[in-house]
């Protein structure tokens, strides 16, 4: 009996406190991992009841401020990792590294975004385009990841793409970054700016510019506690934290994003809030012009990319007068067509593999002006 | 509302509950019935109205055969209602839709499918009504004359939406006084967890496994495939329907109510008969009561018999769904039964008991590809590629699948032979302190669901895709 009398006690403690937390208890009022505003408590008319957006708004506010909700779905994530379903939000830990899971191409959307790509080539013949996809980590770590995975190969996938390409230049640097020991944030899942630097060596080559070597930069650890997007996704505490570098010379640059002109490509505040990628250029504009006012060779350059291309931008900018960078996922179809790709001595398309073969705004890239 | 989502679990129950114990008796009815119509209309703020009409009707038509005891023309006349005032909710509000696109279909006309919503629960609510109007016409049961009483028997939480299918006849005696002591609540809170560890646990688990194989082309489908997905459907939806009855009859006990049994491991049949008599056993024993027997049952001969059965089962079909593929589940087990009674009664009883269990088994799984694909082509295409139709034995798919689900699968299967619990009350009659590792085991299930339902709602924002 005294077993019984001890069940109904611990039942009700729990359906009691857990609310009573959860109505009462500290709240935040964003959530960090999730990067959204969290629901407030709804209010009751006689509409929202009617069309249950009350209801949906307990269910919301309930979930969003549930007492320990990381902790739970830490919880969750132990006991599916136990029993075998060691993926979690399509992501899996590997060596130490959380690596993004690729696959179920969609290869109509490709075709489609190739296409566009293509089209707008016809129109500037005159241009130089390049097109580089970049291969995430997974490719990195291809000879680890276990055949039940059922993964794609990205390196497969780069070599659709370039055959459907015309009169664009294919650049593959995926061994290049593969010889870096840290070629990919191991809780996020951008590559790492040791990454972008090799890339941007193999680009010289390509684009014709002698790349800098690393000695005349001055390297700088800019922060050593970056949890990124896939720490996000899958709350794993024993992944350790990620440090970004960056590479500086004495070169000064203008950045321009709308009517805003910033004296530098590097944006300290970022590195004390959630999103430190976005350190680089301040994170992904629609459209945003880099210039090198210490060069006079007055080449420019055209990118249309995807965050990617962040870090890899200030190596290039070396080298240019300017570079417009073009974030269709940004962009509106009025604004991308307002830069004219003739205007350009070299049109570079920058992508990762993962997210250019679901990208469903790089459409809008046709629309770019030409001749 | 439903029994596994936060809202239930963290704020109607513990303040219905808390209600519930602090007011005397003579107004824990009353509690029932509105807590009820608040569960009821926090899914269906409008068609809570349908239902409350329906109450009050049943309700009328009792009292009315009460008042009119020895007119039997009267008597009828108020069941008649009842009876087409239920069956008249379920035609226009649950197969409206389907009979107006069939009849376009075969006539090429285009009458418009006002495509009514369906009213969350209306085919238990309506049966349960119905159970007391027909056995009071039948003079099985006493009326109801309070209608607190009564509407509390027909709107309270844990049966309204999705069963048990509640006869008044099974609690008419605890309508009018019932113990409520720990003894009672302890037990429920058991059953209670132990429904919602099916429920959260197991059925969502293997349930995603079965989303995404269904999601397939069935063409290019391995066969192994093919097995995982329809069995991991199989178990899904036992775990899922008998552990939400079970937090049914958890939350009836820890209200003073003793609902009946709805599953009996029905995976453990030796033949498709038993299969259905051990299955959602409420429906089966509604059917058997209200539409068999009054249609004859099988006391006059072979012939009728059979037409009978195929009544009732293309009936428990259709019940199952405003789809014809549920009327063609429904008359395969028609078949089946009609089958094992007349031509294979004697064959059946012969091979050994795993023979026999196979047997049903399979027919139980071929007829959850009926339940579940609703196109017979499709269902074909599935079927084929259980038996190979694509070629392919497995894939590296499969192997993922294998990898992400077996150790579930296994444990569900296991589970579903009811052979663990039952060594449980063997080992737990001889160890001291059993009934405190239940508790642990208890709380641990009851950590566990909340962490997976939490899960369910967590959605990490993706900054890659913008």
């Amino acid at each position: 009996m005294k077993t019984k009398v001890f069940r109904v006690i611990l039942f009700f403690l729990v359906i009691l406190i857990i609310p009573a937390f959860t109505l009462f208890g500290e709240k935040e009022t964003v959530s960090y991992n999730e990067n959204k505003t969290l629901a407030e408590f709804p209010k009751l008319t006689f509409d929202s009841w009617k069309n249950r957006s009350f209801m949906n708004g307990m269910a919301d506010f309930f979930s969003d401020h549930f007492v320990l909700r990381e902790s739970f779905i830490k919880a969750k994530n132990a006991i599916e990792n136990a029993i075998g379903k060691n993926e979690i939000n399509g992501v899996v830990e590997i060596n130490g590294y959380l690596v993004q899971t690729f696959r179920d191409i969609n290869y109509n959307l490709t075709d489609r975004n190739i296409a566009a790509l293509n089209k707008l080539k016809e129109k500037n013949p005159d241009t130089n385009f390049y097109f580089m996809p970049i291969a995430t980590a997974q490719e990195i770590f291809r000879n680890d990841i276990p055949r039940y995975l059922d993964v794609d190969s990205e390196a497969e996938y780069i070599s659709y793409c370039f055959g459907k390409l015309n009169n664009i230049e294919a650049v593959d640097v995926t061994d290049k970054i593969a010889e870096n020991n840290y070629a990919f944030y191991r809780t996020d899942h951008h590559w790492t700016t040791e990454s972008a630097y090799s890339a941007y060596r193999a680009l010289g080559g390509i684009l014709n510019f002698i790349p800098l070597e690393k000695t005349e930069f001055t390297s700088e650890t800019v922060t050593e506690d970056f949890k990124g997007t896939l720490y996000s996704k899958t709350l794993n505490e024993n992944i350790e934290s990620d440090s970004i570098t960056a590479y500086h010379t004495n070169t000064e640059f203008t950045l321009t994003v709308k009517d805003e002109i910033y004296n530098s490509l590097y944006f300290d505040d970022f590195l004390t809030k959630k999103d430190k990628y976005s350190y680089f250029l301040g994170g992904n504009h629609g459209i945003c012009k880099i210039e090198n006012k210490s060069l006079e060779n007055g080449k420019k350059m055209l990118i249309i990319k995807d965050s990617y291309a962040n870090c890899i931008v200030p190596f290039l900018a070396e080298h240019y007068s300017e570079i417009t960078l073009v974030d269709p996922r940004y962009c509106s179809h009025t604004q991308i067509k307002t830069v004219n790709a003739s205007e350009y001595d070299d049109v570079l398309v920058l992508f990762n593999v993962s997210g250019f073969s679901s990208e469903q705004n790089f459409v809008l890239t046709e629309f770019i002006g030409g001749k | 509302m439903v029994f596994s989502e936060p809202v239930f679990m963290f704020m109607f129950l513990p303040v219905s509950l808390l209600i519930y114990y602090a007011v005397p008796f003579r107004f824990k009815n009353a509690v029932l019935f509105l807590t009820g119509l608040l569960f009821y209309s926090w899914g269906e703020p409008i068609y809570v109205l349908i239902m409350i009409l329906s109450t009050l009707i049943d309700y009328l038509a009792g009292r009315t055969m009460y008042k009119f005891d020895s007119n039997e023309k009267a008597r009828k006349a108020a069941l008649i209602v009842s009876v087409i005032m239920n069956l008249s909710l379920l035609g226009v509000f649950k197969y409206s839709g389907m009979m107006i696109d069939t009849f376009n279909g075969v006539f090429g006309t285009s009458i418009i499918n006002p495509n009514l919503p369906l009213p969350i629960g209306i085919s238990f609510f309506t049966f349960q009504s119905m159970s007391y109007t027909i056995d009071l016409y039948r003079r099985n049961i006493s009326v109801q004359k309070s209608f607190v009483k009564f509407a509390a028997f027909v709107t309270m939480f844990p049966q309204i939406v999705a069963g048990p299918i509640v006869r008044y006849d099974d609690i008419s005696k605890e309508l009018e006084s019932r113990k409520i002591d720990f003894e009672a609540i302890s037990n429920g809170i058991s059953v209670f967890v132990c429904g919602l560890c099916k429920k959260v646990l197991i059925a969502n688990s293997v349930g995603e496994l079965w989303t995404n194989v269904k999601a397939m082309d069935y063409s290019a489908l391995p066969a192994a495939t093919a097995w995982l997905g329809i069995i991991a459907f199989t178990l899904q939806i036992y775990f899922d329907f008998s552990g939400y009855s079970d937090m049914a009859i958890g939350l009836g006990k820890m209200l003073g109510f003793n609902f009946p049994q709805n599953f009996d491991y029905p995976y453990n049949s030796k033949t498709v008969s038993e299969f259905w008599r051990r299955w959602h056993m409420t429906l089966g024993g509604w059917f058997k009561s209200y539409v068999y027997f009054p249609l004859g049952g099988s006391r006059n001969g072979k012939a009728k018999t059979i037409r009978n059965l195929l009544i009732v089962w293309a009936l428990t079909g259709i019940w199952h769904g405003a789809s014809w593929n549920f009327a063609i589940w429904g008359i395969y087990y028609g078949i089946i039964l009609i089958l094992e009674k007349f031509v294979f009664a004697n064959v059946i009883k012969k091979p050994p008991d795993f023979v026999t269990r196979i047997y049903t088994l399979f027919m139980v799984v071929i007829g959850w590809v009926i339940f579940e694909i609703s196109s017979p082509a499709a269902e074909l295409g599935f079927v084929g590629s259980m038996f190979g139709s694509s070629g392919m034995l497995s894939d590296t798919n499969t192997l993922n699948i294998l990898h992400n689900y077996l150790f579930t699968l296994i444990i569900a299967a296991v589970v579903a032979t009811g052979h663990p619990l039952k060594l449980w009350k063997k080992i737990s009659e001889k160890i001291r302190f059993s009934d405190a590792l239940c508790v642990v085991g208890e709380a641990a299930g009851m950590a566990a669901s909340i962490a997976y339902l939490v899960d369910a709602t967590y959605n990490p924002f993706l900054y890659f895709n913008f």
